[in-house]
């Protein structure tokens, strides 16, 4: 009896983790030529930390851009900056928090990686195009998705629970609102200059 | 007209005779050695091996190496006919600018601004403004950022580093120019700076003392053998041997006179109307055509045992 108790409360705390919610809806990105690339993410959670993945996210340098223009990571992930022209390009940021790295410059097939072990949201710059511009958004926990067009965002998975939800856009002014998440979940967001 | 031509070619081996580098100068650079990044090659080898098309896996009829902005000149064009009697003179020792040695070494596929023809050519101008520290520090401050001096020289640093790599061994299309010299490339990278836009403090107007035969070398090896074999009997201009065939250039001294090459060089193929498949080079003056035949007679191409 006692047995059979036991092994039905774990089912139900196994059957309540996997059973996760899911947080989406638009971000309005006033001003701007449309409402992509704004990471939108579930900031960090008090006594919670998230192991790295062990695989490697990838920015392209592709017909003179950066590709995702916008690439949103897990603190933790190494970042492969590839290179699909056939010019040369070089990856530097100016800023700080990802210790204002500056790779080099290399040619088609080749890459270089960087490792972002802080919440950041760093300029991709290329010193021999100046005309080039990315970013990469290192953010706290795995709960992250960036914007399309029309700006739609979808974050799947999120445990069932109350989290500060923030947004991040290159030209436009970070905001953040308290969420709780059940099932699925909808937020919507207006970034403004 | 027989007489005629052969007085042409013996007065072409006495000026030969008194114009071309010593001998000895020669058989000291019989086995060439490719110089590392930075150190100074022999002043003058004679060229080896391959066309670049070949060697870069191209046809002349696929690409445009060699002859950006020279194609298609209607058969109509008034054009020079070449040197007459008396052939000129040449000089033994040269004064060249970065300007000359990018017309001679680079002009062909980069053309005289420097903007290439991409994607297959690159332009030249935007990894030359990456050596300045002072362009890159302003376009920071346009984007309202800042970056210190010492990181920005760092990067104007890594990029001349790049761009005089680059030089030395080439790229997937990009022929490799060993025989540049340091000072070759300082005055190379001078005139870039020019084209680009560097502040004038970024860049240098030196003027070189050339010899004769290392003239005749950055015009063979910097625009010639972008297309011409140097030995054997030539590689087709298109692709699995159709097209025209791209004579070696020691089958082109062995068999035609210089003002023949010269004349070639400026007109193109009188017979046809397109004025056939060699480009045309304008910006190539008699003098420094003179010059490349010189070099090739002295200095004859070794077999592609290299290829």
């Amino acid at each position: 009896m006692f047995v059979r108790v036991l092994a039905g409360v774990s089912f139900l705390t196994l059957a309540g983790s996997a059973f996760a919610g899911s947080l989406s809806g638009t971000v309005t990105a006033t001003g701007q030529h449309d409402n992509a690339d704004a990471v939108v993410f579930v900031d960090a959670i008090p006594g919670k930390t998230f192991p790295p993945p062990a695989a490697h996210a990838t920015v392209d340098q592709a017909g003179m851009k950066f590709v995702p223009r916008v690439a949103a990571v897990l603190v933790g992930t190494t970042v492969d900056f590839a290179n699909s022209d056939s010019v040369n390009h070089n990856v530097f940021t100016p800023d700080k928090c990802a210790a204002s790295f500056n790779l080099g410059s290399w040619g088609r097939g080749a890459s270089k990686s960087h490792t972002f072990d802080k919440t950041c949201f760093a300029a991709l710059l290329c010193n021999i195009h100046p005309e080039m511009e990315g970013f990469v958004a290192a953010v706290p926990t795995p709960y992250f998705a960036v914007t399309d067009k029309t700006g739609a965002y979808q974050i799947k998975d999120v445990p069932d629970g109350a989290y500060t939800l923030r947004v991040w856009h290159p030209r436009l002014k970070e905001t953040s609102k308290k969420v709780t998440v059940k099932d699925a979940t909808r937020e919507d967001f207006k970034l403004e200059k | 007209m027989e007489t005629a031509s052969r007085f042409r070619r013996s007065a072409i081996f006495v000026a030969l005779l008194l114009i071309a580098a010593p001998r000895g100068a020669r058989s000291q650079s019989a086995a060439p050695v490719a110089p590392k990044p930075g150190e100074a090659p022999p002043a003058v080898t004679p060229p080896t091996g391959p066309s670049w098309l070949v060697r870069r896996n191209l046809v002349m009829l696929d690409a445009s190496l060699g002859r950006i902005g020279n194609v298609a000149v209607p058969a109509a064009t008034a054009l020079p006919q070449g040197p007459a009697w008396p052939w000129p003179a040449l000089r033994e020792r040269w004064t060249l600018t970065g300007a000359d040695l990018y017309r001679l070494n680079c002009r062909s596929c980069h053309n005289a601004e420097g903007s290439g023809l991409p994607p297959e050519i690159n332009s030249v101008l935007d990894p030359m403004r990456a050596t300045s520290s002072v362009l890159l520090r302003k376009r920071m401050e346009e984007r309202g950022r800042s970056l210190d001096p010492q990181t920005a020289r760092e990067m104007a640093a890594q990029a001349d580093a790049n761009i005089r790599k680059r030089l030395h061994d080439g790229g997937e299309k990009m022929p490799a120019l060993p025989h540049l010299t340091m000072a070759d490339v300082d005055a190379i990278l001078g005139h870039l700076g020019h084209l680009a836009g560097l502040p004038q403090a970024e860049h240098k107007d030196p003027r070189l003392s050339l010899s004769t035969a290392q003239v005749g070398q950055h015009v063979v090896k910097g625009t010639c053998q972008i297309c011409h074999d140097t030995s054997g009997p030539g590689t087709y201009s298109g692709r699995n041997g159709s097209g025209k065939l791209i004579p070696s250039l020691t089958a082109m001294v062995e068999t035609k006179s210089m003002p023949d090459v010269i004349r070639k060089v400026h007109t193109g193929s009188p017979s046809a109307e397109s004025r056939g498949e060699m480009p045309l080079f304008p910006y190539l003056s008699d003098e420094e055509l003179g010059a490349a035949y010189v070099y090739l007679v002295s200095y004859p191409p070794q077999s592609t045992a290299s290829r």
